[in-house]
Formats: C-alpha cells, structure tokens, sequence
C-alpha cells in the first residue's frame, strides 16, 4: 500500500524513525498522503533542492495501483 | 541487407534485433514511433549490419568500448578528485551493509506491488553495482531510466545514513545492462544527430538529459570535426545542442 511504501522510505532514512507519521487523505480522484518527521528529520525526506521527494513522487507514481487513483506526496513541517 | 523489428520502445525494439542478429554491429533507424518517446507505443526500427554499410567516422562499431565491461562499469558520473578520495578507500562496506542496502531497495520495490531481487555486481573505484532481477523491469527502469534513478538516489541516501559522513562509496543500481543500452542508444543517437547537422549545416537540440547524459554526449561527439556541442538551459536537465561547424548562420538561443 503507498501509505506504507512513503512509511518505509521516510523511516529507512531519517534518524527518529519512532516519530515518522503518514496521514492518508482520500480524494475522489486523487489520495493526499501526508508526511510527518520530526523537525530535525525533514531535510533527510527533503534532500537538496528537493531531489529525495522528487524521487519519492516518482515512486510513488510508478507503485502497482489499479484503482486509477493518484497519490500526491505532502510533506509537512 | 536491411531487416525490421518492432517494440513498445526503442530499446525493446532494439534488444530484439540484437537477439535475431546475434551481434551489436549494426546501425538502427528508426521509422515509425508512436505513443510518446517512450510512451506506451510502438517503435518500428530497420537495421543494417554494419559490414554491410561504410562506416566512415568508425564510430558505429562502439561495441569494444562497450562490450566487455560489466554493466555499469561504464556508468560512472564523478567529479574531479572523488576518484581519488574513492581510490584511495579500498575498503568494502560490510556484507551487514550490503545487505542492509539491498533490503532497503527490496523493500521499496515490495511496498511497490512489484518483485525484485537483488544481486550485487562488481565494486571498484568506491562504486558499488547492484542489479536488480525483476519480472517488472520495464517499469522499475521507467521513462528513460527515471524510477530507476529515483531507487538509485534513494539506496544513496541511505547509504549515507547508514555508514555516516565520510561515506566514500556510491551505489549504481542497475536492470538488464539497461545503463549499458542507454549510453549505446544515446551514442547512437547523438551521431545520428550530429551527421545529419553537419549534412545539412545547420543544429538541433537534443531532449533534456542528466548531467550524467550530458557529458557522455559531448565526449562522444568532441571527437568529431565535423561538429560541435553546447549546452543550453538552466537545471539539471539542460539540452544539448549539436551544431556544424559549417553552420549557415548562428542558430537561435
């Protein structure tokens, strides 16, 4: 399940994995999945300019959903 | 003599004409493409042998520069003096990181409804080569390698979390020699370009490309006389553009 794919990722890479938190919003096109790690975390889910969520986005878009749904990566802070 | 094979993609259709051929030696033009660059379409290649065609700029037969190398081998994107740095660390990760490493990106693959092995290739020059053995390889690669790029910058990330600031080595993940057939095809592609600039005097700018592609680019066709390259754009992917020397006029910018 994406909520658990963004969990494993953000978990694998920050130092407070305890803390780590994915909110799932449902949409009727689209499901928001919102990321929470703690303040000193964000920048490790972040990356420079941004590459690790982007990596993470792709990811997520390339997941094996047939429900035609969308999965929009939010990282909170 | 000249053959057609069909695709989903260029590379497909061009792994296939490898298969009936038995050999890398020959030259693809592409005829028709559908569906997007590397859309859910289909490509239609012809292929000529190359001893059959003159090959005046000698660049068709790349295959020895390719060839023998393992996978990846070729695929390196350092910057001056993290070779030295990498070189001079000799030492390997733990088999406990190492396998840590390929749970991680077992893992991700998993939680993506897919499966996926992986093996852990050669290592050298601070470069550890994974390859990843997967009924979904197709998607794993993505457009133009861009979900595998993502699994490589993730597994990197969390190297560099597990083995801490001095992390001396760098991960390249790879899927059926796809690092391998991209440079080819890139190759291939950029000389493709670069005769028919130099043929008609004039330039084209290529589709967007990592530093990485980039460079492969312009190292390839600095070779030539006949052309030059040039970057254009802002960003990660800027655009090359290859120009004749014989240019009519200065191309737009």
């Amino acid at each position: 399940m994406e909520k658990d794919l963004i969990e494993f990722i953000a978990r694998s890479l920050v130092t407070g994995a305890d803390k780590v938190d994915v909110t799932t919003i449902e949409g009727d096109r689209s499901t928001i999945l919102e990321l929470k790690v703690d303040e000193k975390d964000v920048g490790k889910v972040i990356g420079k300019y941004g590459r690790i969520a982007r990596a993470m986005r792709n990811i997520l878009d390339a997941t094996s959903n047939n429900s035609g749904k969308r999965f929009v990566l939010e990282i909170l802070s | 003599m000249a053959m057609e094979f069909e695709g989903r993609t260029e590379q497909e259709a061009v792994a296939k004409a490898a298969a009936e051929l038995g050999s890398e030696s020959f030259d693809v033009e592409v005829l028709e493409k559908a569906g997007g660059f590397f859309g859910k379409g289909k490509v239609r290649i012809s292929v000529r042998k190359l001893s059959t065609i003159p090959d005046p700029m000698g660049y068709g037969n790349s295959s020895s520069r390719f060839g023998k190398d393992k996978a990846g081998a070729a695929y390196e994107n350092k910057k001056p003096g993290q070779g030295e740095k990498a070189g001079k660390n000799k030492v390997l990760p733990t088999e406990k990181q190492l396998e840590d490493i390929a749970d991680f990106v077992e893992g991700i693959i998993k939680h993506m409804g897919y499966a996926g092995k992986m093996k852990l290739g050669q290592q050298d020059a601070g470069k550890l080569v994974f390859e990843i053995n997967s009924p979904q390889s197709g998607i794993l690669i993505g457009k133009r390698g861009k979900n595998l790029d993502s699994l490589q910058l993730l597994a990197n990330a969390y190297l560099g979390k597990i083995v801490g600031e001095d992390n001396p080595w760098r991960i390249i993940l790879d899927v059926e020699g796809y690092r391998e057939r991209r440079e080819k095809s890139l190759i291939r592609m950029a000389h493709r370009v670069a005769d028919e600039t130099a043929k008609n005097g004039t330039s084209k700018l290529l589709e967007p490309l990592n530093p990485f592609e980039r460079r492969l680019i312009h190292t390839a066709i600095n070779n030539r006389e006949d052309v030059i390259t040039r970057s254009e754009g802002t960003g990660l992917y800027k655009r090359v553009r290859i120009v004749a020397k014989n240019a009519k006029r200065k191309s737009p910018s």
